[in-house]
Parts: structure tokens; C-alpha cells; sequence
């Protein structure tokens, strides 16, 4: 009987634990993650000395602004890219098929550029939508953190920019065609 | 172990497991009814928007208009892919000076 009794405990434990993380990890959103992440950095923030808290608040609005105003400037060339293409199809009149969104023919060197541009304009705007959080580890390595998320941000930005510079060199291998 | 006891045990497990289960739900569908597309990037916070008082805060670089008579290629040449590493110098340099 006692035997029963604890294999029966035993199930209901495992099943109510094996429940619970499935249900919360499979539903987790991208602004679950940036949430607790902003709350662990609002948490240790609160423990800083007033000044150390300015300058890392100092920081963390930089790192926003150089982010933004970069993500801006990208975006401004891919529409200039997209302008030299576009005056190219028409100096050539060419006309450009109109894509389902799901096949595509990249032998075409129109649809090519086309695509490869869109590719990279869409990291464009995806790189502008980051928001990057202090991973803080103590006040005294302030330097450091702030350091850590900067080194962050110029590799997410040379990232980026290699799917700008390759748009570019398929579309300067097109219009020097011309 | 009495019988008693047993039974106790088994009662107060069911009920934790009951509890359990029913937090995760309702953990989950609160963080579902709050998760939208729209909110994967927040909305600017009265702080951010002081330091982005406009949609576009930073003035775009000019590059030469496509006007029809333009070089194609010596227009793509003439514009360039964006140089940042004087931004990451200056902002090494003020993280340096902390």
C-alpha cells in the first residue's frame, strides 16, 4: 500500500513539474527576455551610488543614440541604393516580375539585386529595433560594462554593414552593364 | 506512517500541483495577452524622446540625386557605404575617461 502511495506521489510531482517549464519556456517572447533583462539591469542599477548610476544612465542613452543615428544613416544609402536601381530598370526598360514572396530567380540579376537589397535593408531596420541592456557587474567594473555593450554594438554593426556592402557591390556589378 | 498521513500528504501534494499547473496557465496567458508584435520593440519612454524629439533627429548624409544623367556606378562609387569608426573612437575615448 505504502509502495503505491509513494509511486503515486511521485507522478504527481513529476507531472505537475514537467508541466510548469514547458508552458513558460515555450511561450517566451523576445520582449520577455528584453523585460527581465531590463529588470535584473534596473535592480542592480538601484544598488549604485548616485554618481556611478548617472554615468552608467549617461551610457546607456549613448549607446541608443550612436545605434540610432548609425541605423539612420544606413537606411538613408539603402534608399539610395534603391533609387540606382530603380533609375537603372527604367534607363533599361526592363520590366521587373512581380514576386510571389515565395519563389524567386536569382539568376535574373534584376530580381538579384533586388532581393539582396531588400535583404539588407531589412537588417537595417531590424538592427534599429535592438535594445541594448547593460550587463552590469558591479560598480567598480562600470568601465567595463559600459565597454562590453560598445564592443557589442560596433560588431552587430560591422554585421550589418557587410550585408550593406554586399547589396552594394551586386548592384555596382549590375549597373556597370550599362 | 499512518494512513492519516499518507492521505494528508497526498491531499496537500494535489493541491500544490493543482496550483502549479493553474499559476503556469495564468502566467502564460498574461504574458501572451501582453506579447504582440508591436511591443517586441517598446514604445520610446518620455526620456528617449527627449533625445529623439523627431522621427528623424539626425539629419540624412546627401548624396547625389539620381536624375537621369548621373553615372549610375560613379553615383554608388561617389556615395559609400557610411564610415562609423570615428563614432566608436570618440565614445572609446569618453568610456576611457570614466
Amino acid at each position: 500500500m505504502q509502495r503505491f502511495f509513494s509511486v503515486f506521489l511521485f507522478s504527481l510531482f513529476t507531472f505537475s513539474f514537467l508541466l510548469y517549464p514547458n508552458l513558460t519556456f515555450s511561450r517566451t517572447t523576445p520582449e520577455d527576455i528584453i523585460n527581465s533583462q531590463k529588470d535584473s539591469y534596473n535592480q542592480k542599477l538601484n544598488n549604485y551610488s548616485p554618481e556611478k548610476k548617472q554615468k552608467v544612465q549617461e551610457f546607456d542613452k549613448k549607446i541608443a543614440q550612436l545605434n540610432k543615428k548609425q541605423t539612420t544613416e544606413l537606411d538613408a544609402y539603402m534608399v539610395y541604393q534603391s533609387q540606382i536601381l530603380d533609375e537603372y530598370v527604367r534607363r533599361n526598360n526592363i520590366q521587373e516580375r512581380v514576386s510571389d514572396g515565395i519563389n524567386r530567380n536569382l539568376e535574373d540579376p534584376v530580381e538579384n539585386a533586388r532581393y539582396w537589397l531588400t535583404f539588407a535593408h531589412e537588417a537595417v531596420a531590424y538592427q534599429a529595433a535592438k535594445i541594448y541592456i547593460f550587463n552590469l557587474s558591479g560598480e567598480a567594473n562600470i568601465k567595463r560594462d559600459i565597454q562590453n555593450t560598445a564592443n557589442t554594438l560596433q560588431n552587430d554593426m560591422a554585421v550589418l554593414k557587410n550585408k550593406v556592402i554586399k547589396s552594394e557591390g551586386i548592384l555596382k556589378a549590375l549597373v556597370s552593364k550599362e | 506512517m499512518s494512513i492519516k498521513t499518507v492521505l494528508l500528504v497526498i491531499i496537500v501534494s494535489a493541491l500544490i500541483g493543482v496550483a502549479i499547473f493553474f499559476g503556469g496557465n495564468a502566467i502564460n496567458s498574461s504574458a501572451i495577452k501582453n506579447a504582440s508584435l508591436e511591443k517586441t520593440t517598446p514604445a520610446l519612454t518620455q526620456d528617449e524622446k527627449t533625445i529623439y524629439p523627431s522621427e528623424k533627429p539626425f539629419p540624412a548624409p546627401s548624396y547625389p540625386g539620381v536624375d537621369g544623367s548621373t553615372d549610375l556606378k560613379s553615383a554608388l562609387e561617389n556615395a559609400g557605404v557610411p564610415d562609423f569608426s570615428s563614432d566608436y573612437q570618440k565614445i572609446k575615448e569618453e568610456i576611457n575617461s570614466l
